[in-house]
């Protein structure tokens, strides 16, 4: 569970190679640009910081990778640059139910 | 890593032979009806001397009244003044008798037959000042790092929490264990997805299955129950699913080998790394293991620990009665808005002003700071929470459990 170096100015980062989705390093806007290792991204909605969006699409039951290890697993397609949360990710163990349907 | 710090600062012996690094008076009510009384007790001294904890209910309970031995005994104790109403069920001579063998100066005072409120009250302050008194003049003693027990607890956690503050928490706890000190980490119930790996690190045969299955029964409880460990601050802080809040929290227990598990109210016998185990064995009984924070930094405590530390996301401002808790915060927006209540800026690593290395070494320098006298900002506001429920009884299958 190694950290990567990430210097300022960096939006967004990948804490484990396996990983498909990378945390966003600082409150981005609806259609920010940001870059990750040379690839474009563009933000798909205001995203806090902390939130998580796809670096790679990932399909309908496959696992969302986090740390190195299963987060849970898509239940739907899943594009690169999507925001991954609550609404496209599943708990392989207990179901959260979203308290305030906001997220 | 290098220690920059001294490993030693100073300490109160207790008779039973235990080192406290906090001095306190505790008022403590066995059941809520004497609760106001302990309240008006404490009231004219300062949080930091004299401070309430109880036993909220009048059924019997083999867990809360072993969790109030347990507390009642800690190491940062110096006297305990016992209010009881006069009808509950709690077995408070059974309590005080625990007390008095641990050498601690106690008292009872049964508001039925102590001629009520006020005057129970009165006596009791006067009870409390004289020990004050005697406690103050208590010479201290040496104390190194290795004597030291400590938990390490997440809440309101984040994004930012399982990057920061929780794997800087782990760089702590890896010094502490190889200074010698005894260090716990807890709530199984967020550790859910985390136990192949994490019994990958037991350091024996045994305790290996016993790691996963203490694990597997966390989510066989929370399951039953309806709802995870997972709060709806996790989900707006980017959280998606327990096992990622997971993932992010067992970060905390660092890499150290883990030497067992523990069950509330269990002291470790030696140093190293322990699990606390908050989840009773068989169907749910009386509800959530942990209902809080706090109900979880209570029972780190009951094990023993001298301080917590509490790595938050979202900015918790909790305390505890009895310990110290240090509060790391993890996301550099929660310091900038709640600088007062927090002890370390984790979130600077996000900002790229520290390193990993930089804030494990600046949590365990802190730690010998807090042991050595230094108040945290919740002991500086006053903080002194404190939660105790029902629970069954602590699992009951000994050889592999403590090492």
């Amino acid at each position: 569970m190694a950290n990567e170096s990430h210097p300022q100015t960096k939006k967004l980062m990948r804490i484990h190679l396996e990983d498909n989705v990378a945390i966003v390093l600082t409150n981005l806007t609806k259609g920010e640009r940001v870059e990750f290792e040379g690839a474009p991204f563009v933000a798909p909605c205001d995203l806090g910081l902390g939130h998580k969006i796809a670096i790679r699409a990932i399909p309908s039951g496959a696992d969302v990778v986090k740390y190195g290890v299963p987060i849970g697993y898509a239940n739907t397609d899943i594009s690169a640059g999507n925001h991954v949360h609550l609404h496209n990710i599943c708990s392989r163990y207990t179901v959260i139910e979203d308290m305030e349907a906001s997220a | 890593m290098t220690h920059n710090k001294t490993q030693q600062f100073s300490g109160w012996l207790r008779k039973d032979g235990r080192k406290g690094i906090r001095n306190v008076v505790i008022v403590a009510y066995l059941v809520e009806c004497a609760h106001h009384v302990c309240k008006k007790i404490a009231r004219p001294f300062d949080e930091r001397d004299v401070q309430v904890i109880g036993f909220s209910g009048c059924f019997p309970s083999d867990y809360g009244q072993d969790m109030m031995e347990a507390l009642c005994t800690h190491p940062n104790v110096g006297a305990v003044l016992l209010v009881s109403l006069g009808c509950e069920n709690f077995k408070k001579q059974q309590l005080q008798t625990a007390i008095e063998a641990s050498g601690r100066p106690v008292e009872l005072i049964t508001i039925q037959s102590g001629g009520g409120s006020l005057q129970s009250a009165e006596s009791g302050r006067n009870w409390v000042s004289s020990q004050i008194k005697v406690l103050s003049e208590l010479p201290k003693t040496p104390m190194d790092v290795s004597e030291l027990v400590i938990g390490t607890i997440c809440g309101g956690s984040d994004g930012t929490s399982g990057i920061t503050g929780n794997p800087a928490a782990g760089l702590a706890f890896d010094m502490l264990v190889d200074s010698g000190a005894t260090c716990i980490f807890e709530e199984t119930g967020e550790l859910i997805g985390c136990e192949h790996i994490m019994a990958e690190r037991a350091i024996s045969d045994e305790l290996r299955p016993a790691i996963v299955s203490t694990v597997e029964k966390a989510a066989r409880y929370y399951s039953a129950m309806g709802y995870g460990s997972f709060s709806n601050g996790n989900a707006l802080g980017g959280l998606s699913t327990i096992e990622e809040k997971s993932l992010g929290a067992y970060a905390k227990s660092g890499s150290s080998p883990i030497s067992g598990i523990l069950a509330p109210a269990q002291q470790a016998k030696t140093g190293g790394l322990y699990l606390l185990d908050v989840v009773p064995d068989g169907p749910p009984k009386f509800g959530f293991p942990n209902i809080n924070d706090t109900a979880e930094i209570i029972e780190l405590i009951s094990c023993g620990a001298h301080a917590v530390i509490f790595v938050t996301g979202r900015g918790s401002v909790v305390g505890s009665a009895i310990s110290p808790v240090l509060k790391v915060c993890a996301n550099p927006e929660t310091y900038d808005a709640m600088q007062d209540d927090m002890d370390v800026n984790a979130g600077r690593i996000l900002n790229g002003e520290a390193s990993l290395d930089d804030i494990g070494t600046e949590i365990y320098d802190s730690l010998l700071d807090i042991a050595g006298g230094t108040p945290t900002s919740s002991e500086e506001l006053g903080h002194t929470e404190f939660v105790l429920t029902y629970k069954t009884n602590g699992p009951a299958e000994p050889e592999c459990r403590v090492s």
